[in-house]
């Protein structure tokens, strides 16, 4: 059976908002395709070869808990390079995203350093950002939904966006775009779970992935994650 | 002067609300909160001001800190409409006031808003504070529990006695530096606690004070129970008031030595029953006196009507969306009744302090218990109905369990029709009335 090797980060850490979700969704869609998900969660010093996934995953995480995993992630940081570099896929969502950049910049106005896999600082916000999102994307077709509840923001980036906001914030709370998306690191600060959310997003991301590997792909929609979807659009964004 | 009037804007505002049957429980404090926002630091308050405060469960601490002080002899004003923000507060506090802005009771008791707290008194006006839990609840509108807690402790400085629950390790965070007295409470393991936890949602298990993992001997639910730090001294350790030999289907406990009844069979209900005996045996009530009032003298529950369909009963839990431990709570207590069961979920929005409709909070709530074979059959109504199934899926809930209901007029006969078992709905504050009244017409014999 193919299998494919996913490194959930900072599992018991960067675990607000349901986020764990994102994992069930890959392992359940991955089945779907008759694919075997080999999941470990990985924590604070923890021993993992990294470069030996083929997706990395980091959620969201409070204000503690994103410290601890940014003092730890920096000792994975030529890992992580290195990984980027050869296309390991990254799924990263939420807060985590401020820990690709160049540095993270407190309200107390403290510049911390952070992985500098990606041009962009991120800056604490002495508000919070808080809504529901409505994208639209040119790696994948169908619209995406999702929320957002965070105090962080993005600036001078230099990457291309995952997102075009149709309703919701940007990184930058006034700008249309939102996420990152370079070579296979698909960030952002959406939640949802945006996995489970969006199946269509779910499936492109499984194709990229099979691409890569060389499997077999052929599209799979799940039914309920399908009609809860468009139940959304139809009830909170009178579409359809 | 102006306080004087701010007090006689309250009190008038509060008589024309009555006057008008409208509730007014909020509107005069808003008035005259806006017309000087200091306001509650320039009354002249009791010798015991008590906060009671936390993600969940302060306002059954309340109410039962309220009867045992009542049934000891004090008068004691609190916010019984369970209006805990600052405008419901402010209309309260001023209502009990003459007009020179003295308190007019030997004891002001209020459960607050966690984010209202600062709001409510400058840093020295509470003499003790209740502190229930701080776990991930309404994130749309809290954040994250670290902000709960940092939003709570900048309205203190050291002045106020905390009654905390020592079994939460992100309340005992408070013992590392809290400059004033702490007196804690906890309970110990009981039937249903459990030695190993997934951590995909705990909010607390990291050492505040070192940053090692903690170790836990036991959980009682989340991130609550019994821990230490394998690194440095931070740990639950033994509370000053320790509930143990918790019988939740013969309603009773011990707090310390002494028995004490519950007046109901959830486990939130212990924990609130520790908290009121321990801050009223602060306050220097005696264990006979509080013994007689939750014994002898016990308060009703308010929560879980009994309603029937067709002689079944039908027990309905009015559960917090968005506080994922308040709802497995639910979740736990429903499994632990006996008999097969039929369980209704649902909401139409998540929230009715905000317009948000976030759905993370799903994946936070263990809904694998529902997997227990005693779940006969789960109803799903509301316009969100599809989000939980999906979630229901996820938690390998067999399909042939899970009905969906599209239309909320076809509840009743869909339960009588499809169905066997025991009741339970779980739905959001918008649909309880509703199908109580669906319900009840269906008894009369309308259906």
């Amino acid at each position: 059976m193919e299998t494919i090797k996913i490194a959930h980060l900072y599992y018991d850490l960067m675990n607000l908002y349901g986020e764990h979700g994102n994992i069930l969704a890959l392992r359940h869609h991955l089945e779907e395709h008759k694919v075997k998900a080999i999941i470990h969660n990985i924590t604070i010093d923890d021993t993992a070869d990294l470069s030996s996934y083929d997706l990395l995953y980091i959620g969201s995480g409070n204000k503690d808990a994103f410290e601890l995993a940014r003092q730890d992630i920096l000792k994975r940081k030529e890992e992580l390079k290195k990984c980027f570099q050869k296309g390991t896929f990254f799924l990263i969502t939420g807060n985590a995203l401020d820990l690709f950049g160049k540095s993270f910049r407190t309200l107390g106005d403290e510049e911390k350093e952070t992985l500098g896999l990606l041009s962009y600082e991120s800056s604490e916000t002495d508000y919070r950002i808080v809504g529901e999102q409505v994208c639209t994307s040119s790696f994948c077709k169908e619209e995406i939904i999702g929320f957002q509840n965070r105090s962080s923001v993005l600036k001078y980036v230099k990457e291309p966006h995952l997102f075009d906001v149709k309703n919701g914030y940007g990184y930058i709370p006034q700008s249309i775009v939102e996420g990152i998306h370079k070579k296979n690191f698909f960030g952002t600060y959406l939640i949802g779970p945006i996995l489970i959310r969006n199946p269509y997003f779910t499936e492109k991301l499984i194709e990229e992935i099979f691409k890569q590997k060389q499997f077999f792909y052929e599209e799979y929609i799940d039914p309920e994650e399908m009609k809860a979807y468009q139940e959304y659009k139809k009830n909170l964004l009178n579409e359809g | 002067m102006f306080r004087a009037v701010q007090i006689l804007v309250n009190k008038f505002l509060t008589f024309l609300c009555k006057l008008f049957k409208k509730n007014g429980t909020q509107f005069p404090g808003s008035i005259s909160y806006n017309m000087n926002q200091k306001v509650l630091e320039k009354i002249k308050y009791p010798k015991y001001v008590i906060g009671v405060t936390g993600s969940s469960g302060k306002g059954t601490t309340t109410q039962l800190i309220y009867h045992i002080l009542t049934d000891a002899g004090f008068h004691v004003v609190y916010n019984a409409s369970g209006n805990n923000g600052i405008r419901g507060v402010t209309t309260l506090i001023l209502n009990h006031c003459t007009i020179f802005g003295r308190f007019k009771g030997d004891v002001l008791l209020l459960e607050l808003d966690e984010k209202h707290l600062h709001l409510a008194f400058g840093k020295n006006k509470m003499t003790h504070l209740v502190l229930t839990n701080i776990t991930r609840d309404q994130p749309a509108r809290n954040g994250s529990p670290d902000l709960i807690y940092d939003a709570i402790f900048q309205a203190l400085d050291g002045s106020t006695t905390l009654i905390l629950n020592a079994d939460d390790p992100g309340l005992m965070k408070a013992t590392l530096n809290y400059p004033g007295k702490i007196i804690t409470y906890g309970i110990n393991k009981t039937k249903d606690s459990t030695s190993k936890k997934e951590e995909f949602s705990l909010d607390h298990i990291y050492c505040p004070n070192c940053h090692k993992k903690l170790i836990y001997s036991y959980y009682h639910y989340g991130s609550i129970g019994s821990y230490y730090c394998p690194n440095c001294d931070f740990k639950r350790g033994t509370p000053d008031y320790v509930g143990s030999a918790v019988h939740l289907k013969e309603r009773y406990l011990l707090v310390n030595e002494t028995r004490i009844s519950l007046n109901q069979d959830f486990l939130f209900t212990a924990y609130a029953s520790v908290a009121a005996f321990a801050l009223c045996h602060t306050l220097g009530i005696s264990e006979q006196k509080i013994q007689y009032a939750l014994n002898i003298d016990p308060i009703d529950s308010k929560r879980g009507h009994t309603l029937s369909i067709d002689d079944r009963p039908v027990m309905m839990l009015e559960s917090k969306n968005e506080n994922a431990l308040s709802y497995y709570q639910s979740l736990k207590y429903i499994i632990n009744q006996d008999g097969k069961k039929v369980v209704v979920l649902g909401f139409d929005n998540v929230s009715r302090r905000y317009k948000y409709n976030d759905l993370s909070w799903l994946w936070d709530v263990e809904f694998e218990l529902l997997k227990d074979e005693s779940i006969e059959k789960i109803l799903l109504i509301g316009r969100f109905k599809w989000d939980v199934y999906v979630r229901l899926k996820y938690a390998s809930i067999p399909k042939n369990k899970i009905l969906l209901v599209d239309d909320l007029h076809n509840l009743i006969p869909i339960i009588k029709r499809k169905t066997h078992g025991n009741i339970y709905t779980m739905v959001c504050f918008d649909m309880t009335s509703v199908i109580r009244q669906l319900i009840r017409s269906c008894e009369n014999g309308n259906d």
